[in-house]
């Protein structure tokens, strides 16, 4: 079964592929084409630009409006869109002459497609790289059920503490000083930034520590908490992994209203400012 | 297992409920609990309340109201809900937070508003057009253009004054349907004077249908001297409009992009620009640009120097090192190699000869020696005419003498039956036709002298438009007379033609001048016996009466005339009608017309003998109205010049030479043309009078000592002389730079280049300033078209026009400081014409090939028949024709350094995409 669906997916990647460079090259050749005949380049591919980040943009109401599902699938849509995106990124700096902009709204203009194109790339690199992370951790969490996740994992310390075998008063005091603690509070900033197992490492080790003082029936109370430690620990790397998922698009959405909007001014000012006839 | 719940009946649960405990990412809100681990099973109202304020929404049912608490919170409850359909187990509510979807909304909505902010209050605080320019200006638009204020924008485009409105109507063409002022209207206004007006939108500025004739002529095979490459017939057409196909016009910021930064230079241009249009492309310069056919191209240089015959010849056979740097400096750009003056480069070997060039003086006036008695036995009686110069055939006219006849109309003919030129050696006595032209002729002459006697610059001005077709300004005319004076011309006459005034009456002087008109209107009305003398005064009076001067003030001025106790007193000059009852009006002696010498042979010879005898009657008749009859032989004719107060009134008057200070000496290497014409006084030689001891008679001609030309500290004659030797009033030219002949040539081909060129003109002119005639001017300087398509002689050494540019340019300095090409000849390597072998040099060559003909002027005539669009690109100037004293450099010379990747070898270092005629600043 998986091997069919490989094949499907790489003639699909194919074809996308291929129709993608052929547009493309079609698209250079018209753009060198008015080159060679002293045409304005940076109009005719200002326009194409214009009409690939409105059609980037469209995405967004297909995944809104239902009713537009006619026009294909969402999932055709999100290959549309990186293709077109790689494509609008090329045809950005051609528009530019491979130059940065010298002007005030320019620049803004400019800053604001490339925030949004790298948030796109970023955005781009996340989704095909993180879910195989987060597949590696072993159990699938939804992002927005993660405190709640977390909520039950503080329930179960706290039913451990109570359980009458693990009534000693090393790992109680482990529990309310080192474990409690660590369910319940977020993880540092820097954690969000750069996920790590040190802390679980840390906890893990000193539960294990804890064994040199007790007694051997109240060995085997260590495990559960070492599980509870790292099933938050994954909690915490799902929350880190999947909110960057999540945070891309703060800068890629918001972004792109302000984009069409400036990016139609520029179009205005350019037609009325022109140096032709 | 509860019953499904049915949400027609009344259900106020929210929508989740009726669903799962799944969380739905798309809703707004989500539980404030949530945050916790602890969320609601509703879930927030839509419009972002607490929907979770009981543990259940009871359902009514049968009248009653029923637990729908569902089985995963723990299924229906016992206690069951209130009376009035209330849960009994009642939650505190909580802060429903919005969504991460809803959160990126609400930011993308904050940012729009934020920009939208942020550029209303750059549009209030009037630096929008800050923020909308698409960069700094280059460094000279943004100089000009910094103290514009906010109005720089408009100063180059026109919308920049427009409303938003109009801006928007605009895209969509509700605009004014006036033909708007575009970009590149306001782009000409401040570059017209860079570039040639009428096509300064058309592909290099050239006409179309010019571009078209390189073209065709560069796609000729037969072309061996077309440079540049073949153009396009047909180009593209840009989608959005902007048409690049021949002819159209292209906009100037089709390759002048602005506002790319101060840094940038708008006119460099790339080779992919230059090549959009030419179908010949080049990779590069080294690998497959066409080896140069001749370059530096040939012009006609403004100074014509035989570099070969100085080098292997001249200089060697003086001992002398033959040196570039001697006449070549650099200028202050370095574009040119500019030449030293004709003093400091020439002057050494070549001021002697035309120092005795113009010791001999150039003639405006020379009297023929004619046959008198030969004539009158051909029934053509001539008049007096001086008796040295009365013995047989001989002599020619001076060209300035034939050039002023050609405005009478008699004389004109006589000098086409005779040729230009004509020796009266060579006339036929027994040829009727040659003996009735040289009698037109000497009649043409006795008018010409008595017009230059009465009118004086008057006179040349107007036989000068008469002849030349040409506007003869007062400026121009200064500079063609020199302060030439009728008193000159009237001493003469008196001395060659004492009977002039019996035999030449003003209506016969030019009757096509206003004056001769009057006069003729005048004469008309008075008796056919009353032919008199008429006297200077007598036109005067005319002159005021015509133009309606009271009669006492008439007389105010007539009194007031120089001329009065001359040729008669002015009271009498003034009453004309009285002194004709004096003298009696059928005894004075009359001219006689030289049209009236013409029929019956019979009545010649009447006429001759009458004339005679009123010639001999002419002493008795003069003495009787007052005025003493000059003669030649007369001893007392000098003492009674009144003149004579600034000599010592006798024939050989002197006056000490005149040293100019060496600073108003006319350097060769100033423009000769931009020296204000100038008065001459000068010094007498013995038996020589100059005019330059009469008054001025023209007050508006300034008189100034004149320079002395080189050889500083001796006496030189400089000026106009009357030569009794020879009959001839002669201009004694200063040397070299002399104004007067300059002007003289100037006039001439002037008139040569506005076509049709008459043979007689292009003798003047060869008379004039041919290298082996008076004038020598020609032998090295060379010819240039003017941008009004008339030609003029190169009198400067700049022989390039720098308002004219071409397809090339070169900038010799950044050249000349490399150690390897600091001699000029490592570049400039001469063609040697081996001595004793009979060859000629290129200049030699060229300068023979131009003289055959006496011609010289193969620029000139050339450009008769080019239009105006050729001007400046065809090569005009271009030294078609001619040879270079220079072998032609190679491409592998430039080639050696201009390469891709270490010298610029662009299209744009060595070609001009504006050429043609620019307007000088």
């Amino acid at each position: 079964m998986a091997g069919p669906m490989i094949e499907q997916f790489w003639r699909r990647r194919l074809r996308h592929l291929t129709s993608f460079l052929l547009l493309v090259g079609v698209g250079g050749l018209w753009l060198y084409w008015q080159q060679q005949n002293l045409g304005r380049t940076s109009f005719s591919s200002g326009y194409v630009l214009f009409g690939i980040v409105l059609t980037l943009a469209a995405y967004r109401l297909r995944k809104r409006w239902h009713f537009l599902r006619g026009l294909g699938s969402s999932s055709a849509w999100l290959h549309f869109h990186i293709y077109l995106g790689f494509a609008a990124f090329g045809l950005f700096w051609i528009h530019l002459g491979f130059r940065w902009p010298m002007g005030t709204l320019e620049q803004f203009l400019a800053t604001v497609f490339m925030l949004i194109t790298g948030s796109g790339f970023y955005g781009l690199y996340l989704t095909r790289t993180y879910p195989k992370k987060l597949t590696a951790v072993g159990n699938e969490v939804i992002f927005e059920q993660i405190p709640i996740q977390r909520r039950q994992l503080v329930r179960r310390a706290e039913a451990l503490a109570l359980d009458s075998k693990f009534q000693t008063e090393i790992l109680i005091e482990f529990i309310d000083r080192r474990l409690l603690p660590f369910l319940t509070r977020g993880r540092s900033f820097y954690y969000l930034l750069f996920p790590n197992g040190g802390t679980r490492r840390t906890l893990l080790t000193e539960v294990e520590n804890l064994n040199r003082y007790l007694a051997s029936d109240h060995q085997a109370g260590t495990v559960p908490l070492k599980r509870l430690i790292q099933d938050k620990d994954d909690l915490d790397f799902h929350y880190a992994l999947q909110g960057r998922l999540k945070g891309w698009l703060f800068v890629h959405v918001c972004l792109t209203g302000v984009l069409i909007v400036l990016a139609g001014l520029h179009t205005l000012l350019v037609h009325v400012f022109q140096g032709g006839f | 297992m509860p019953a499904p719940h049915n949400p027609t009946d009344g259900d106020r649960r929210p929508v989740n409920v009726l669903q799962n405990n799944y969380h739905r990412p798309n809703f707004p809100w989500v539980c404030g609990n949530a945050s916790i681990g602890e969320p609601c099973w509703t879930g927030p109202t839509a419009d972002g309340a607490c929907g979770c304020r009981a543990e259940c929404y009871p359902v009514a049912r049968g009248g009653g109201w029923t637990c729908s608490r569902p089985l995963h919170r723990g299924g229906t409850c016992s206690e069951g809900p209130t009376k009035d359909g209330q849960c009994c187990h009642e939650r505190p509510p909580c802060v429903p937070q919005r969504s991460l979807r809803a959160q990126r909304q609400r930011l993308s909505y904050a940012v729009l508003c934020l920009v939208f902010g942020v550029g209303l209050i750059i549009y209030g605080s009037g630096k929008a057009y800050d923020v909308i320019a698409p960069g700094p200006l280059s460094s000279p638009h943004a100089e000009r253009l910094a103290h514009h204020g906010n109005d720089r924008c408009a100063s180059c485009h026109p919308q920049a004054h427009q409303s938003l409105g109009q801006w928007v109507g605009g895209l969509f063409g509700t605009a004014s349907n006036a033909k708007p002022v575009t970009q590149t209207d306001l782009c000409l206004k401040c570059h017209q004077r860079d570039l040639c007006h009428e096509y300064a939108l058309v592909a290099h500025n050239v006409a179309p249908s010019a571009l078209a004739e390189l073209t065709a002529a560069k796609l000729n095979p037969q072309a061996t001297n077309v440079g540049g490459a073949v153009i396009h017939q047909v180009s593209g057409q840009n989608v959005f409009g902007s048409t690049f196909r021949n002819g159209q016009p292209i906009a100037c910021a089709t390759c002048h992009r602005e506002h790319h930064g101060q840094e940038i230079d708008m006119k460099a241009m790339t080779d992919q620009q230059c090549q959009s249009c030419h179908g010949q492309n080049f990779h590069s310069f080294e690998l497959d640009h066409p080896e140069f056919k001749s370059w530096p191209r040939v012009t006609i240089q403004g100074i014509r120097f035989d570099h070969s015959t100085h080098h292997f010849k001249h200089f060697p056979h003086g001992n002398r090192p033959f040196e570039c740097a001697q006449c070549h400096r650099d200028d202050r750009q370095g574009n040119v190699q500019q030449l030293v003056g004709f003093d400091q480069a020439c002057g050494s070997c070549h001021q002697g000869k035309l120092e005795l060039s113009a010791e001999r003086g150039f003639a405006l006036l020379q009297l023929p020696s004619l046959d008198v008695e030969a004539l009158r036995s051909s029934q053509q009686d001539i008049g007096q005419w001086p008796a040295k110069l009365s013995q047989d055939f001989d002599g020619r006219l001076s060209p300035l003498c034939e050039l002023l006849l050609r405005a009478d109309r008699d004389a004109g003919a006589g000098l086409d039956v005779l040729g230009p030129g004509f020796d009266f050696l060579d006339l036929d006595s027994t040829d009727r036709a040659q003996t009735v032209a040289a009698g037109q002729v000497a009649w043409g002459i006795k008018r010409l002298v008595a017009d230059l006697t009465l009118r004086g610059n008057d006179a040349i001005r107007q036989l000068m438009q008469i002849v030349l077709e040409l506007p003869i300004d007062d400026e121009r005319l200064a500079r063609l007379s020199q302060n030439f004076s009728p008193t000159l011309v009237r001493d003469s006459a008196g001395l060659w033609f004492p009977q002039l005034w019996q035999e030449v009456t003003p209506e016969q002087v030019m009757p096509i001048s206003s004056i001769g008109v009057e006069l003729q209107a005048n004469s008309a009305m008075r008796e056919p016996d009353s032919r008199r003398l008429i006297l200077p005064n007598d036109i005067l009076a005319r002159l005021l009466q015509s133009e309606g001067v009271a009669q006492d003030e008439r007389q105010e001025m007539l009194a007031d005339n120089p001329l009065q106790g001359v040729y008669g007193s002015a009271t009498e000059s003034a009453k004309p009608n009285q002194s004709q009852q004096a003298t009696g009006p059928t005894n004075v002696p009359g001219p006689v017309s030289p049209s009236a010498m013409v029929p019956a042979t019979s009545a010649a010879t009447a006429d001759s003998q009458r004339s005679e005898k009123k010639n001999s009657d002419l002493p008795s008749q003069n003495a009787a109205i007052g005025l003493e009859t000059p003669s030649v032989d007369d001893p007392n004719l000098l003492a009674r010049n009144p003149l004579a107060g600034y000599g010592n009134g006798t024939s050989q008057l002197s006056m000490p030479a005149l040293e100019a200070p060496r600073d108003n000496r006319l350097s060769s290497n100033d423009d000769v043309a931009s020296q204000s014409a100038t008065g001459r006084q000068t010094t007498e030689t013995p038996g020589r009078m100059s005019n330059q001891n009469a008054p001025a008679q023209e007050p508006s001609v300034p008189v100034s000592p004149i320079p002395t030309p080189s050889g500083a500290g001796q006496s030189k004659v400089v000026g106009w002389i009357r030569d009794d030797g020879d009959y001839s009033l002669k201009y004694h030219l200063q040397g070299h730079a002399d104004l007067w002949m300059k002007e003289w040539i100037d006039v001439l081909i002037e008139r040569q280049s506005k076509g049709n060129p008459q043979t007689w003109l292009t003798f003047a002119i060869g008379e004039i300033a041919a290298p082996d005639k008076a004038g020598n001017c020609l032998l090295c300087h060379g010819d240039r078209v003017r941008p009004d398509l008339t030609a003029s002689v190169n009198w400067t050494s700049k022989y390039r026009d720098p308002a004219l540019k071409g397809w090339t340019k070169f900038n010799h300095r950044p050249h000349t400081l490399l150690p390897g090409l600091s001699d000029c000849r490592s570049c400039h390597q001469l063609r040697e014409t081996p001595a004793g072998q009979g060859g000629s040099s290129p200049a030699v060559a060229n300068r023979e090939t131009q003289t055959a003909g006496n011609v010289h002027l193969a620029g000139f005539s050339k450009m008769a028949g080019n239009s105006a669009d050729l001007v400046g690109f065809t090569g005009l100037n271009d030294g078609v024709g001619h040879r270079s004293d220079f072998h032609s450099l190679t491409k592998t010379q430039c080639a050696a350094c201009h390469q891709s990747g270490s010298t610029r070898s662009s299209c744009s270092t060595c070609h001009n995409y504006h050429v043609g005629q620019r307007v000088q600043k």
